[in-house]
C-alpha cells in the first residue's frame, strides 16, 4: 500500500520545492493546456527532456516519475489500442488483417495520444512532487480568493481540502495495519478473480471506514472544543511571497511554452524537416 | 519446534529517500513453552520483528524458520503461508478496530473459515474460543460487535485470533488503552491462553512492572538490534543502560536496591513485586516476625473469589477488592 507513488511528496530541499506554490499550480495549469498544443514528436521529446530538466533541478529521481505510470499503464494501453484500431481520419495505405485495419496515420495518432497521456501525467506529479499539501491548500486558498467576493466560502473549502489531504497518509497507514491483521487471519487477499478479490477487501474496508468515521468524529470535537472556526480572518504562518528564482522559472517556463508553440504554428512540426534530413542523410 | 532468527535485517521503503532501518541484523531462538516478553521503546522494530513471524513482511535480509517453515529473501520455493498463519496466531495492537462481520460468532469464525472449515465446524469452533476468552457466546454470538463494551471487544478479537489454535501466541501491547484492572484480566486471560491452547507465547510490552510478572525471558530492543537477551536477573544490573534505551527497571527491582542503599540487602533473584515481597517476608521471618504463607500477590481480590486463572468473566467482574494485598499475616 505505501508504495503508492503517485502524488507523494518526495522532501528534499530544492530550488523547485522552494518555488512559490501559487506559481507551481500555475505551472501546472498552463503546462496541461501546452500539452495539447504539442504537434510532433520533436515537441514531445522537447517536453520530455523539460520535465527531466526540472527533475534534475528539483532532486527527483526521474525514476520516482516514471513510477507514476504504473497505475494507470491500463488505462493507457486501452486508450492506444482503441486509437489504433478506430482511427477516423484520413488514411494513406490501409493494412488489413481479419477485422482490424491499421494505418500508418492511425499508429502515429495512437503513438501521439500515448505520450501526451504520458507526459500529462508525470508533468503533474512534478507539482506533488515538490509541494507539500499544506502548501498546496494555502496556494489554491489564495489563487482562489477572488471567489470570496461571490460569496463562494474559499476559507472553509481549503480548510476542508487540507483536512481531507491530511487524512490520506493516516488512512493509507491504518488500511495497511487492518489489512495485515486479516491476512494474519488466513484472508487470501492476491488470489482469485476481481469479484473475488473484492469480496475479499471487505474486511479491510469496513474497518476502514468506521475508523476513518471515528477518526472525523474525533476531529471535529477537537476543532469544536476549541472554538476553531475558518472563516475569520486569520493570518498565516508562512507568508507566500515572490522571489528572484520565481522570475527565472517563469522565464524558463515561457521559453518552453514558446517553442511548443513555434514548432506547431510557424515551423508546422519539425518532424518533417528532421525527416528530410534522415532521408538525405542515407541518400 | 521452535522459533529460529538468523541476521534478520529489515528496512521500510527500501530505495527511496523514506528509507527508514527498523530491524539491523537480529538473530535469537524462541523456544516452545517459552514466555517471552518483548521490550524497547517506540520504534525500535518490535512491531516490525514480529509482524516477519507470520510472514506479514517480506523477508528482505537473513533468515526467519517457524515449526521448520522457513522465510528467505527468495521468491522460490513459496513458504506455506495458510500454515504459517495457522501456527501462528497474531493479536495486533488495538485487535478491537479489526472487528468487521455484522455478528460476533461471524466475526471469531473468519479465520477457521478461510482455513477452509465449513461454516458449521468454523462456528462451533468460534464458540469454543468466545468461551475460552471469558465471553459467553449465547449472550454475545449474535450481538454486533460494535454493540459489545472495549473490553468484551479486545476479548472478541483476541477470541478471533486464538480460534485456529495456534501454537506460537503474538500479541502486540494487549494492554495497551485499558485501566489497570482492565489490563489485569488480559494478562490473566493470556496465561490462561498459554496453559490451555497456545504453549508459546511472545508478548510486546511498554510496562516492565507488567511483563515482569508474567514474562519467564525478556529481550530488550534498541534501534532495530537486539540490546539485550538475558536472565532477567542479570538483565537488571545494566539499569543505566536500559535507562538510554528509554526503558525503566521494574519498580521493585529500584525498591530493593533503594533498601540496599539504606542497609537492607534482600539478596538476589528480585524480578517483580511478587519476588520483591516474598523477600521482604522472608526477612520478616528471619527476624522473628509472624509471617503468613506468601504466594504470590493477589491484585484485585480475585483468588479469595475461588476463581482464579479459570474462572469465568463473570465472577471476576464481580470481585472488588477486599482482601487485596493482604500479604502480612495478622501479627503485623
Ligand atoms: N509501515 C511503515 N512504513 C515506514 N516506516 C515504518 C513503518 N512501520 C514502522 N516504521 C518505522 O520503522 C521503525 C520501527 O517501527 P516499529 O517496528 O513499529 O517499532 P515499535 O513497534 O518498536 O514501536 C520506526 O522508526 C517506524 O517509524
Ligand atoms: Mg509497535
Amino acid at each position: 500500500m505505501r508504495d503508492v507513488a503517485f502524488g507523494q511528496y518526495y522532501p528534499v530541499s530544492s530550488p523547485v520545492h522552494r518555488l512559490d506554490p501559487r506559481l507551481k499550480i500555475i505551472f501546472t495549469v498552463l503546462y496541461i493546456v501546452t500539452m495539447f498544443f504539442v504537434a510532433s514528436y520533436f515537441g514531445y521529446a522537447l517536453v520530455l527532456i523539460f520535465l527531466l530538466s526540472v527533475c534534475g533541478v528539483a532532486h527527483v529521481p526521474p525514476k520516482a516519475m516514471f513510477k507514476s505510470i504504473k497505475g494507470v499503464i491500463i488505462l493507457l494501453m486501452i486508450t492506444a489500442v482503441l486509437n489504433l484500431f478506430f482511427y477516423a481520419g484520413e488514411t494513406s495505405v490501409e493494412w488489413t488483417w481479419w477485422i482490424f485495419t491499421v494505418s500508418p496515420e492511425a499508429i502515429d495518432f495512437a503513438l501521439k495520444m500515448m505520450f501526451r497521456l504520458i507526459l500529462l501525467i508525470m508533468g503533474t506529479t512534478i507539482l506533488t512532487f515538490t509541494t507539500g499539501t499544506s502548501e498546496l491548500t494555502d496556494a489554491i486558498e489564495s489563487l482562489f480568493k477572488p471567489l470570496n467576493l461571490i460569496k463562494i466560502p474559499v476559507r472553509d473549502i481549503a480548510l476542508i481540502m487540507s483536512i481531507a489531504l491530511r487524512f490520506i497518509p493516516g488512512l493509507i497507514e491504518e488500511t495497511d495495519k487492518i489489512m495485515m491483521a486479516q491476512k494474519a487471519r488466513g484472508a487470501d487477499m492476491e488470489s482469485g478473480n476481481v469479484f473475488k478479490r473484492i469480496k475479499a477487501m471487505l474486511p479491510v474496508i469496513i474497518p476502514v471506514f468506521v475508523s476513518a468515521f471515528r477518526k472525523a468524529d474525533e476531529l471535529a470535537d477537537a476543532l469544536d472544543a476549541r472554538c476553531y472556526q475558518a472563516s475569520p480572518k486569520r493570518t498565516k504562518m508562512k507568508k507566500m511571497s515572490f522571489a528572484w528564482r520565481d522570475l527565472v522559472a517563469f522565464l524558463i517556463f515561457a521559453a518552453f511554452v514558446t517553442i511548443i508553440f513555434l514548432d506547431k504554428y510557424l515551423w508546422g512540426g519539425l518532424d518533417k524537416y528532421i525527416v528530410e534530413a534522415f532521408n538525405a542523410l542515407i541518400g | 519446534m521452535p522459533i529460529v532468527v538468523k541476521g534478520l535485517s529489515f528496512a521500510y521503503g527500501k530505495g527511496t529517500p523514506f528509507e527508514k532501518k527498523a530491524l539491523d541484523n537480529i538473530s535469537l531462538t524462541i523456544n516452545d513453552g517459552e514466555f517471552v516478553g518483548i521490550m524497547g521503546h517506540t520504534g525500535s522494530g518490535k512491531s516490525t520483528f514480529i509482524q516477519h513471524l507470520n510472514g506479514l513482511v517480506k523477508v528482505q535480509e537473513g533468515e526467519v524458520e517457524v515449526n521448520g517453515i522457513k522465510l528467505t529473501s527468495a521468491k522460490r520455493p513459496k513458504p506455506d503461508y495458510k500454515k504459517l498463519r495457522a501456527t501462528v496466531g497474531m493479536v495486533f495492537q488495538y485487535p478491537e478496530y479489526q472487528l468487521f462481520d455484522d455478528t460476533v460468532i461471524k466475526d471469531v469464525s473468519f479465520g477457521p473459515k478461510n482455513m477452509g472449515y465449513k461454516r458449521e465446524e468454523a462456528e462451533e469452533m468460534a464458540r469454543r474460543a468466545l468461551r475460552l476468552v471469558g465471553l459467553d457466546p449465547d449472550e454475545v454470538g449474535e450481538k454486533a460487535p460494535f454493540e459489545l463494551s472495549g473490553g468484551q471487544k479486545r476479548r472478541a478479537a483476541i477470541a478471533g485470533v486464538i480460534v485456529m489454535k495456534p501454537q506460537i501466541l503474538v500479541l502486540d501491547e494487549p494492554t495497551a488503552g485499558l485501566d489497570p484492572y482492565g489490563k489485569e484480566q488480559i494478562l490473566n486471560l493470556i496465561l490462561r491462553l498459554k496453559k490451555e491452547c497456545s504453549p508459546t507465547v511472545i508478548v510486546i510490552s511498554h510496562d516492565m512492572d507488567e511483563i515482569t510478572r508474567y514474562a519467564s525471558r525478556l529481550i530488550v530492543f534498541g534501534e532495530g538490534k537486539v540490546a539485550f537477551d538475558m536472565p532477567m536477573e542479570q538483565l537488571f544490573e545494566h539499569g543505566r543502560e536500559l535507562e538510554e534505551l528509554g526503558l525503566e527497571t521494574p519498580t521493585a527491582v529500584r525498591l530493593a536496591a533503594a533498601l540496599k542503599a539504606r542497609g537492607i540487602d534482600l539478596g538476589g533473584g528480585i524480578v517483580n513485586m511478587d519476588t520483591f515481597t516474598a523477600a521482604v517476608l522472608k526477612k520478616f521471618a528471619e527476624k522473628g516476625a509472624p509471617v503468613k504463607e506468601f504466594s504470590g500477590i493477589d491484585w484485585f481480590g480475585e483468588r479469595a473469589e475461588g476463581g482464579g486463572q479459570g474462572a469465568a468473566a463473570p465472577a471476576q467482574e464481580a470481585a472488588d477488592d477486599n482482601g487485596a494485598a493482604d500479604i502480612f499475616g495478622e501479627g503485623l
